[in-house]
Parts: C-alpha cells; sequence; structure tokens
C-alpha cells in the first residue's frame, strides 16, 4: 500500500472518488439536523427549524487513498413521518441512529430503529449510533456505558457528540468513512488512517 | 432603493433598507441568509411593483366581492395586502359558532408542540417573541383539540406561523387554521396516506404535463415524496418566496387544493430542461432545491397566470386522487 500522507490530499494521486448514502434516524429534536449543519457548513443553531420530509446535503471527505461524497439525507423526527423512512434508508450504504443523551425515551426509540434498519435496510450496511448533546452532559438520563455497551452488541460504531460544540462531529462521519467498502483493487482500509478535516468544496482539490 | 413618487405609496411597498420584511421575516439578501441575491429581487419588485399599486387601485374601484366569477379573477390576480385578512376569512367559520366539537388533547401532543415553537421561523422578528410563540402554542393545540385525527403534525407549525403573521388576530387566526387542516385531515393524520396520494396524483399530472421530468425521476429512482413532500405539507411555505407563498394561498384558501398541484406542475415546467438533464440524484436535488429561488418562483405574478392555464381542476384532481388511493398501500 502507498506510503500514507499524513491528512493531506494529493492532487493526481491514486485517488478515487465513491460516493456513498448516508441517512439519519432519530426522534423530534435529538440534533440530527443539527448535526449535519455542523459536519457539513460548520454551523450551530441554538434553534433549528423542524425538518419536514428530509432535508439532502452532501460533503466530502478525504480518506488517504479515496474521497469520500456523502449524500445525506437527514429525515423528519416525528412518529408519522415514520412511514417516509422506508424510501430514505432504501439502498443506504450509512446510517447514524440519532438520540439525545437527555432524553431516555429517545434512546429507546433509537433501539428501535437500528431494529428496523437490521430487518430492513440493505445488509452491509454501516450503523452508527451517535448520543447528542453532550454538552450538556450534567442533564444525562443515558449512561454512557449502557449505550456503548448496546452499540458493542449490535456491532454499531458508536459515540457521544455534540453538534453545538462539534465534539466528536466529524470523527462520527470520519469512523463511518472508514468503515465503508472503497472497491476492491486497494482491499479493505486496515488500521489507522489519517484524514484530513472536512471541508466545503474539496472535491476539486483532491482526487480524481 | 425604490422611490415610485408618480404611483400612490401601496401600504405592501418593499423597503430595501431594512432586513425584516412586513410579517417579520429576514429578507433574502439580508447578511444572515446565504443566497447574495438583492440585485435579483429588485428587478423583480421593480416589475411587480406598478402591478401591485394597479391591483389596490382596481379593488378599490370595482369591489370584485359582488360577484363571484369576478372574484376569482381578481383573487388569481393577487388580493392587494390590505384586503387579504378579510378575504382570506371570508367563508372560514368561527370556533365560536360550535363547528368544531372539543377533545381532550394527549399530553404527547403538547410536549411535542412546544418542542417545535422555538424551532418555528426561529429568524422571524416576531415569532422570535416568547408572546407570539405562545400564540402558536394555542394556535396548533387548538387543531390538536378540534381535530384529534390530526393531533399535531410537523409542518403545521410553519403553516400556523404564516395564517398568525398575516392575520394578525388570534381567535381568527386559529379559525382559519383549524378550517384550512379540518380540509386536509388526511394529510396530517398518522400516516399521511393525503401525502403519498397526492405525491401519486403529481406524478400523473408531471408525467401528462412534463413527461421528461417523469423519466429522469424514474431512471434515478426517486420518488416525488423525497422531493417535494415538503410543498405539500406545508402548501410552499419556505420553499418559495414568501410574496409567491401569499398569491399562491390567495388562490388555495378560495379555489381550493389543485392550486397546489398547479403551482407544482408549473415549477417543474419552467425547470424543466434544468431537471430533465441530471444524472444523478445529488444534481436532482440541487436543481429541485433551487426551483425555490428560480426566476419562475420569484416573478409570482407570471408564475400564478401560467398556473391558472394549466388544465388542472378539483374536479381532475379528485378523479386522479381516488385512482392513487388504491394505489398506496394500507
Amino acid at each position: 500500500m502507498a506510503a500514507r500522507n499524513a491528512g493531506t490530499a494529493r492532487p493526481g494521486g491514486p485517488n478515487r472518488t465513491c460516493q456513498f448514502k448516508l441517512v439519519l434516524l432519530g426522534e423530534s429534536a435529538v440534533g440530527k439536523s443539527s448535526l449535519v449543519l455542523r459536519f457539513v457548513k460548520g454551523q450551530f443553531h441554538e434553534y433549528q427549524e423542524s425538518t419536514i420530509g428530509a432535508a439532502f446535503l452532501t460533503q466530502t471527505v478525504c480518506l488517504d487513498d479515496a474521497t469520500i461524497k456523502f449524500e445525506i439525507w437527514d429525515t423528519a423526527g416525528q412518529e408519522r413521518y415514520h412511514s417516509l423512512a422506508p424510501m430514505y434508508y432504501r439502498g443506504a450504504q450509512a446510517a447514524i441512529v440519532v438520540y439525545d443523551i437527555t432524553n431516555q425515551e429517545s434512546f429507546q426509540k433509537a433501539k428501535n430503529w437500528v431494529k428496523e434498519l437490521q430487518r430492513q435496510a440493505s445488509p452491509n450496511i454501516v450503523m452508527a449510533l451517535a448520543g447528542n448533546k453532550a454538552d450538556v452532559a450534567n442533564k444525562r438520563t443515558v449512561e454512557y456505558e449502557e449505550a456503548n455497551a448496546y452499540a458493542e452488541d449490535n456491532a454499531l460504531l458508536f459515540m457521544e457528540t455534540s453538534a453545538k460544540t462539534s465534539m466528536n462531529v466529524n470523527d462520527i462521519f470520519m469512523a463511518i468513512a472508514k468503515k465503508l467498502p472503497i472497491g476492491p483493487a486497494q482491499g479493505e482500509p486496515t488500521g489507522t488512517v489519517d484524514m484530513n478535516q472536512p471541508q466545503q468544496q474539496q472535491k476539486g482539490s483532491c482526487c480524481k | 432603493m425604490y422611490v415610485f413618487n408618480f404611483y400612490p405609496i401601496p401600504r405592501k411597498s418593499i423597503n430595501f433598507r431594512s432586513d425584516v420584511d412586513d410579517l417579520g421575516f429576514l429578507r433574502p439578501w439580508s447578511p444572515q441568509e446565504e443566497s447574495g441575491c438583492k440585485k435579483q429581487y429588485e428587478a423583480w419588485y421593480s416589475s411587480y411593483l406598478p402591478i401591485v399599486v394597479r391591483r389596490r387601485c382596481r379593488w378599490e374601484k370595482e369591489n370584485p366581492r359582488r360577484n363571484s366569477h369576478l372574484l376569482q379573477r381578481f383573487v388569481r390576480k393577487g388580493i392587494p395586502h390590505t384586503f387579504r385578512k378579510e378575504l382570506w376569512l371570508r367563508s372560514c367559520p368561527s370556533r365560536a359558532d360550535g363547528v368544531w366539537q372539543r377533545h381532550e388533547v394527549p399530553d404527547e401532543v403538547i410536549k411535542q408542540i412546544k418542542l417545535d415553537l422555538p424551532r418555528t421561523f426561529p429568524d422571524n422578528k416576531f415569532l422570535k417573541t416568547e408572546g407570539t410563540r405562545k400564540t402558536l402554542g394555542r394556535a396548533l393545540f387548538a387543531v390538536a383539540e378540534h381535530i384529534p385525527s390530526v393531533g399535531y403534525c410537523q409542518g403545521l407549525n410553519f403553516v400556523a406561523g404564516v395564517i398568525l403573521l398575516v392575520v394578525n388576530d388570534e381567535s381568527r387566526a386559529i379559525d382559519l387554521l383549524v378550517h384550512l387542516v379540518s380540509q386536509r385531515q388526511e394529510y396530517y393524520g398518522k400516516n399521511m396516506i393525503g401525502l403519498r396520494r397526492d405525491m401519486h396524483v403529481l406524478h400523473s399530472l408531471l408525467r401528462e404535463h412534463c413527461p421528461r421530468v417523469v423519466v429522469t425521476l424514474e431512471k434515478l429512482d426517486v420518488g416525488l415524496d423525497m422531493l417535494v413532500g415538503k410543498w405539500f405539507v406545508c402548501w410552499f411555505v419556505e420553499s418559495l418566496p414568501m410574496e409567491t407563498v401569499l398569491r399562491l394561498w390567495d388562490c388555495l384558501i378560495y379555489e381550493g387544493d389543485e392550486w397546489l398541484f398547479r403551482i407544482a406542475v408549473a415549477l417543474f415546467r419552467s425547470n424543466m430542461i434544468a431537471i430533465s438533464s441530471c444524472e444523478s440524484i445529488d444534481q436532482l436535488m440541487t436543481e429541485v432545491q433551487n426551483i425555490g429561488t428560480s426566476k419562475a418562483a420569484l416573478y409570482c405574478h407570471q408564475l400564478i397566470l401560467k398556473s391558472a392555464a394549466l388544465s388542472i381542476t378539483n374536479k381532475s384532481i379528485e378523479a386522479l386522487r381516488a385512482d392513487a388511493e388504491l394505489a398506496i398501500p394500507e
């Protein structure tokens, strides 16, 4: 495997762009849109407008040997929009199920989403569990250990995140990117791969 | 800055120096917004203002209320802002007349409403205030109280917000909200059957009116729900410029749901080339999101006239809905 350049893009290098569909699921007001907004635009609004139906955004990140373009579907959280959810996770290669660490009910809801994805989504989907609002850990009702154990049992990536402080936001998307199949030629990326910070419109600067 | 001294100054003239419009919304070119489209808006408004002024004069001179056919024509050409509240409320029953029964509202519904109050137009000058947020809460509670099959559905918060801001009278605004939602209960009910049904209807209409768009959607395997579900849930609020939304609502309230379809089809037709040349979902979503800021969306008067010319009627919609109901599961 080629020597790794710590986190810098290499124009003209042996790089490919792979597109992946990623869906965010979880109860209303747990911070799905805020996580996406932080990841894609680096912004945070204390009061994020309720998402109706779903929002679509893209963000490109560079791994060492490939460029990953996420096509992100950020879905509405309210129960009745659930009937629309299958068309968003159908064919998705990745999913982030989000709950609010200060809201036990939202954790239960997240578990239901995980179950539904295990049953209905494509079998190779890379799933992550995000315990959001980690900045208000003093109001926590979902213990880290509890969620972590659940994630381990179900082979999910797991991080506590904060869209407000940006804690672990890029990291969770990067962790997903690393687990995505980036093509047969160079095999599975293994070990620790350095990645640069995601920025908008990187497409032109690196790869392909 | 526009000064049309030779016209009587209409109540709803745009003060381009202000970053906030009459209804308290940030203008699309304000520093907080991203689009940077002031020039485009100025060009549009310089062509629109004379229309607004002329319509206002015609309304005052001819009083179209005396004849329903005349009124329909006048409504389509735009209700002057001074008369908008009156016309929107024209055939709206009052809760005080006991038209709607009261039902108990589950705690869960109240919780959901409360969560969304600060998440409804958080940048709007009026809805930012505690008082107006509470009014919004009472309005959404009233829907839940009178229409238990709906309770609270996300999206209604934006609809309610616009009604409150335009009607500017809590009690009558709530009457209108309950009235309009009661006409579309199946949209906001448990499985949102109405929405799914109408997406089938829209698909049929697009097949007829802009088949190239349908070919692209089918090629890319994208459902209309994913693209434009929000248009129908929120009656285009947040998807189109505010003046366009108000003009569309004039027709929607006076004539009915056919107008949601007319506008949707007209927008797809106006952007057909860009949409039908998309080769990926990414491109398609970008183009569809661009519709909201397209020239067709901004030039509301022309959009309404174009939409009015489409052969889409409430009767044809009802027929398509009956067919669609057979096609959707549950």
